[in-house]
């Protein structure tokens, strides 16, 4: 029977993950207070939890959420993550209309106009809230959601 | 599995008639078309924003009265293709199901599990009572249906929760080391078979208009499925006391009306190791009690603390819950 342990341990550099969110999305580290980072063996991804979670010893398919699947500087945060914390987002973020925001659903890129805001990976927001990773090429916005959200949402 | 789409299968749930008040309401709610329920989701913006939002979709949107932030929503065919839904600022769930996961009553800093946790959405509830503090692990044993999970968990914003897969039943975890734990066991759904209020134009079918007459009915498959799923159904009851600590809580729930998977399944469990508390319904929901005897059976006495839902009473799904406390 194969052992099951959890290998999940506590995110060796968590300083270096806060820092980058905070020099690239203006995101506070006080933001994730009740929240610890984790990393699953040799993997480069990273995880967040409430910091109350632990790891029970199971081979586990996920603890807690997953923020980025690679380290800075080359770290994109997943679409679920910025739902869940892009709200105190203060830097590149690309505010969008309601039209503009089905279109970033819809995973097309668009041509935006974004004054001060640099190359690379941003927060997407529209009417409602933060709609997940989209990243700018420099004159377009392009979508980061995952292929799945796109099948089956109503996008008249 | 009991097909109401067919008058035979309808005829079927009358093995209940002496456990119903009126089996023609209960027979006629049990075909009838079921509205959608949508729960406000905390951990994804604010609840008030949430409602203004479901407001402006659903116009006739009802308040389900006997749970908080809770609305049926008439007219609303395809929900979970909304924006919102996507953004995970509400579930959408059938509300007998919505009252189970509400009587786990889970609170911040728990370790609680969920035995058969797919496709997510009472896990996502008890993350919402646990304000997202603590543990909770999210078991499924079918691998085909992980993906459900982690969509809904992720979707919901649930950090606190750890997703395993393997048959609850044998969980190699330390006995007594949970809180509350959560059997949402495997069933025959009967309870679970009203139609939807339209047919959801992304699927590629046309139900039919109206009962058909006959359908072929394998009885005999069938009451060979009860007969293994009720053995499912006793292991993972069993595993679930042993895995909690003592004064902790085990919730059972099925989403059918058969005594052979309810009060026969908690049966097996030795009184000297859990009893069965009185669950208190909330103003408005009419509950049923657990039955002491059935084809025959004499059940553990505190059976009747459980609490069965019948479709005509609440106009939800069928469904069955008692809450046990481990001694």
């Amino acid at each position: 029977m194969r052992r099951a342990l959890s290998d999940f341990e506590p995110h060796p550099h968590p300083d270096l993950i806060w820092g980058w969110l905070e020099a690239r999305f203006g995101i506070p580290p006080s933001v994730f207070a009740g929240h610890r980072l984790w990393r699953r063996g040799a993997s480069p991804s990273i995880w967040i939890a409430a910091a109350t979670a632990t790891p029970p010893p199971l081979d586990l398919e996920s603890f807690g959420m997953l923020l980025s699947r690679k380290p800075p500087p080359h770290a994109k945060p997943t679409s679920v993550f910025l739902q869940r914390f892009g709200d105190a987002a203060t830097l590149s973020v690309v505010r969008l209309d309601a039209a503009a925001a089905r279109r970033f659903l819809s995973r097309a890129a668009q041509p935006i106009e974004a004054a001060g805001l640099s190359r690379g990976y941003c927060v997407a927001r529209g009417p409602m809230g933060v709609l997940g990773c989209g990243f700018f090429d420099g004159a377009r916005l392009l979508s980061e959601t995952p292929k799945f959200w796109r099948a089956g949402l109503d996008l008249g | 599995m009991i097909d109401l789409s067919c008058q035979a299968g309808v005829d079927q749930l009358r093995r209940y008639a002496p456990l119903v008040d009126d089996l023609d309401a209960f027979l006629a709610a049990a075909a009838r078309p079921l509205d959608k329920v949508a729960w406000l989701n905390p951990l994804k913006g604010d609840v008030g924003e949430t409602e203004a939002l479901l407001r402006a979709r659903c116009p006739a949107m009802i308040p389900l009265g006997w749970a908080p932030n809770a609305w049926r929503l008439p007219d609303a065919p395809q929900p979970g293709a909304w924006i919102e839904h996507l953004m995970g600022r509400l579930y959408i769930q059938e509300a007998a199901a919505l009252w189970a996961g509400l009587l786990v009553g889970a609170r911040p800093g728990e370790r609680v599990l969920d035995m058969c946790a797919s496709p997510g959405g009472k896990a996502a509830q008890i993350a919402v009572a646990m304000a997202d503090q603590g543990t909770l692990i999210a078991n499924e044993r079918s691998r085909g249906r992980l993906s459900a999970l982690r969509r809904t968990l992720d979707r919901l914003g649930v950090t606190c929760a750890a997703i395993h897969q393997g048959d609850g039943a044998r969980l190699r975890l330390s006995e007594g080391s949970f809180d509350r734990v959560l059997v949402d066991a495997p069933c025959t759904c009967e309870g679970n078979r009203r139609p939807p209020p339209r047919p959801d134009p992304r699927l590629d079918i046309t139900p039919p208009p109206a009962l058909r007459a006959t359908a072929p009915i394998d009885l005999e498959a069938q009451a060979r499925f009860r007969a293994s799923i009720c053995q499912v159904q006793r292991a993972l009851l069993r595993r679930a006391v042993r895995l909690t600590r003592p004064g902790g809580v085990i919730l059972y729930a099925t989403c059918t009306y058969a005594p052979e998977e309810n009060e026969a399944t908690l049966s097996a469990i030795p009184i000297e190791d859990a009893v069965i508390t009185p669950i208190e319904a909330p103003e408005g929901l009419h509950v049923s009690p657990g039955v002491p005897t059935w084809g025959g059976q004499v059940y553990r006495p505190d059976v009747v603390h459980a609490a069965r839902l019948w479709p005509h009473h609440n106009d939800t799904g069928g469904f069955f819950a008692a809450r046990l406390i481990r001694l």
